[in-house]
């Protein structure tokens, strides 16, 4: 089906470009184009994926070509271009317009992304002896190239219907293909930790179709539009051999700890990508029947279903805008946005086994210890979200702008805890004012400054930090505390993300003469968050730079620039201390 | 724990029309980026006793998070017009990727790139 539809697309070019080459010839169209042969030489020392990450780096010599070709006649226009190095680096567009009844724009390109190689050696960053606290690490196609290599194809098609005018309909089309290979790890627990790495195939397809109409007239336009989504995986998920599971000390006897894992010395495949579909509905309508003024609304319903278990997540948003400009010099906005995810629950069930040896052979886990490991995941995703905004602009002085702003969210989830007493909600309130002012004929300023407050923004709850170790039985894993326990005991909350927000930007545009300008900009982050534990999550940023613009004559042009970027973050670590 | 992050980039770039026919352009850019957790302190206060066949060892880490990266980009075109619809260009790329605390793997590694190609117009 996807094949055809991409002969579809590719027919209906083909018509387009074969209606307008004929056409040209009888209807006397002029021409103008422009082709660039020529050849590529490469050469390169070391790893080729930071130098190329975005290019196709062959050693030696290749031809290339650039193209371009423009043609109109009385009744239609085209403009087309290209460009290929490569198989997997050439770009193309074309786009046309016959009457200014249809419309075509068509674009396809392909590219090659070089990805990491995590040689895992930073999991020997901890480490211990004996049968302590080590990272069994194995890379198992050390030396192995991870390339990504993308291809797209997007099509977007306008019909101005020539019996209604002011009407249009929409035909988008959007293909994406990344295939290659990245790095995929799994991990084995019990007796030790143990990553491994190996090379996982990928090789995904996204098709996108959209239809839409749409309406313009005086007084107000009507937009709607239904977008149809496709998510395939081909390739099939990597498998791995996971350890038998074991007691930390290997002088112990087997099946000690069966009850305590839910897969050990088998191969499984692991890191399953679903296909997936998505559907869009869209509606926009806009209309000026008030004097000096723009209302604008729209509305959108989405829907994401994962194919391998048929779970869903349902998204609604609704949004107005309303705008006025009838005092001269000024205009104000009035924005409300109100949307709605629901991600659906998964029970999750738990595979329990039983010990074959030791204190709790014949026994599960849970008959033992009570610990229930089945569970319903909720979402952190489903939440309900309201925005409201104004912001208004004032010319102050024929060379001055004010422009100001306040906005109120919040954000209530469903299920997820950001703070004490089971609070779920997010309030965030913000100021902002811009001054634009020309301070002189050769002189521009612009000053900036955002303030925003949140009260419980997103955090993990109780993620970290054990209280002083919760009567342990040291060498025994049977009578003393359970993982589950020391997980549930944990205290500290963790973000990163701020309950204050300070950001401060300043440009200046200086002309000091028709042949030389300086531009200069200074941004200032500060960001804190003082409702996490034991530490404030605390970051500050400092961006200054640069700009100076010199042509000395006519014919010399020199441009510099410097960019400084600093930046600095305060958090808790929390390190589980436990062995096994 | 604290995260520091800085980075410096130089940009440059000289456009010169020597004369009619001939167009030479120059551009190169640097930057030098260095980050590092630092002040990870392992406060032991929070432990009671030590657990059986502990031995943790977290001298590394800071190591680890260490990145200092240096990175150049030089660039040099020259554009001539052999006649009003025909243009030669010629054009060398040089790319240096210097990765002295490789964290995932060395990204160190350079690359020299030479374009020539003909314009035709019509």
């Amino acid at each position: 089906m996807r094949g055809k539809s991409s002969i579809i697309i590719c027919i209906m070019n083909f018509i387009f470009v074969s209606f307008f080459i004929g056409g040209a010839w009888a209807d006397g169209t002029e021409f103008e184009g422009e082709i660039e042969p020529g050849l590529k030489i490469t050469d390169y020392n070391g790893n080729p994926g930071k130098v190329g990450e975005y290019e196709v780096l062959n050693q030696g010599c290749e031809p290339k070509v650039d193209f371009s070709l423009k043609g109109s006649g009385e009744n239609f226009s085209f403009d087309a271009s290209g460009s290929y190095s490569d198989y997997d680096e050439q770009e193309y567009s074309f786009d046309a317009d016959i009457n200014r009844i249809l419309q075509e724009e068509f674009t396809y390109k392909r590219f090659q992304h070089w990805l990491d190689h995590d040689s895992l050696d930073n999991l020997a960053a901890v480490k211990g002896s004996g049968y302590g606290p080590v990272v069994y690490h194995h890379d198992l196609e050390a030396g192995n190239d991870y390339i990504m290599y993308y291809g797209e194809e997007k099509s977007k098609t306008t019909l101005n219907l020539p019996f209604f005018p002011g009407a249009q309909m929409h035909f988008n089309y959007h293909r994406q293909v990344k295939r290659g290979e990245r790095q995929s790890l799994s991990m084995s627990h019990c007796a030790a930790c143990h990553v491994a790495s190996r090379g996982r195939r990928i090789n995904e397809e996204t098709t996108d179709y959209k239809f839409g109409a749409s309406i313009k007239r005086k007084w107000f336009s009507l937009l709607y539009s239904f977008t149809d989504r496709d998510f395939h995986e081909h390739g099939s998920a990597p498998v791995n051999y996971y350890d038998e599971v074991m007691h930390p000390n290997p002088a112990k006897p087997a099946g000690l700890f069966d009850d305590r894992a839910i897969y050990g010395n088998e191969n499984l495949p692991y890191g399953h990508v679903p296909d997936s579909e998505k559907y869009i509905h869209t509606i926009k309508a806009k209309s000026n029947v008030i004097k000096n003024s723009v209302l604008y609304g729209s509305y959108t319903r989405s829907n994401v279903e994962n194919n391998s278990n048929n779970s869903e997540v349902k998204f609604d948003s609704w949004f107005a805008r309303f705008t006025n400009h009838l005092i001269p010099g000024l205009v104000f906005n009035l924005k409300f946005r109100y949307f709605e995810i629901d991600n659906d629950d998964i029970f999750v069930d738990i595979p329990e086994y039983v010990a074959n040896s030791g204190p709790n052979a014949g026994s599960t886990y849970q008959d033992v210890y009570g610990f229930d490991p089945d569970f319903l995941r909720k979402s952190a995703m489903s939440r309900d979200v309201s925005t409201f905004n104004f912001d208004t602009r004032y010319r102050l002085t024929p060379k001055t702008t004010l422009r100001a702003g306040y906005e109120w969210e919040k954000i209530d989830r469903d299920d997820y805890i950001v703070g004490g007493g089971g609070e779920k909600e997010t309030k965030k309130n913000t100021v902002n004012f811009t001054l634009n002012s020309k301070l002189h004929r050769k002189l521009k300023a612009r000053l900036s400054y955002k303030y925003q407050k949140v009260d419980d923004p997103f955090s993990n709850y109780d993620a970290a930090c054990e209280p002083a170790n919760p009567t342990p039985v040291p060498g025994s894993a049977f009578g003393g505390t359970q993982y589950y326990e020391r997980q549930d005991s944990r205290t500290a909350k963790l973000s990163n993300q701020p309950t204050e927000l300070n950001d401060l930007k300043f440009s200046l545009n200086w002309a000091l003469k028709s042949n030389l300008m300086i531009f200069g900009n200074y941004h200032y982050l500060s960001s804190d968050n003082d409702e996490t534990d034991y530490v404030e999550w605390e970051q500050e940023a400092h961006m200054p730079s640069l700009n100076v613009w010199y042509a000395p004559t006519s014919k010399i042009s020199l441009n510099v620039s410097y960019i400084y970027n600093y930046m600095e973050t305060d958090s808790l670590a929390c390190i589980p201390v436990f062995d096994g | 724990m604290e995260y520091e992050a800085k980075t410096h980039t130089l940009l440059a770039a000289l456009n010169y029309q020597v004369n009619q026919k001939l167009t030479v352009g120059i551009s190169s850019s640097y930057s030098d980026s260095k980050a590092k957790i630092r002040d990870l302190v392992f406060d032991s206060t929070q432990v009671s006793g030590t657990p059986a066949g502990y031995n943790y060892d977290l001298s590394e880490v800071d190591n680890y998070s260490e990145l200092d990266i240096q990175q150049l980009d030089f660039a040099i075109n020259a554009d001539y017009r052999v006649r009003e619809n025909i243009s030669m260009n010629i054009g060398f790329n040089y790319r240096r990727y210097d990765d002295d605390e490789p964290y995932l793997e060395d990204g160190t590694g350079e690359a020299y790139l030479t374009n020539i190609s003909l314009l035709y117009r019509f």
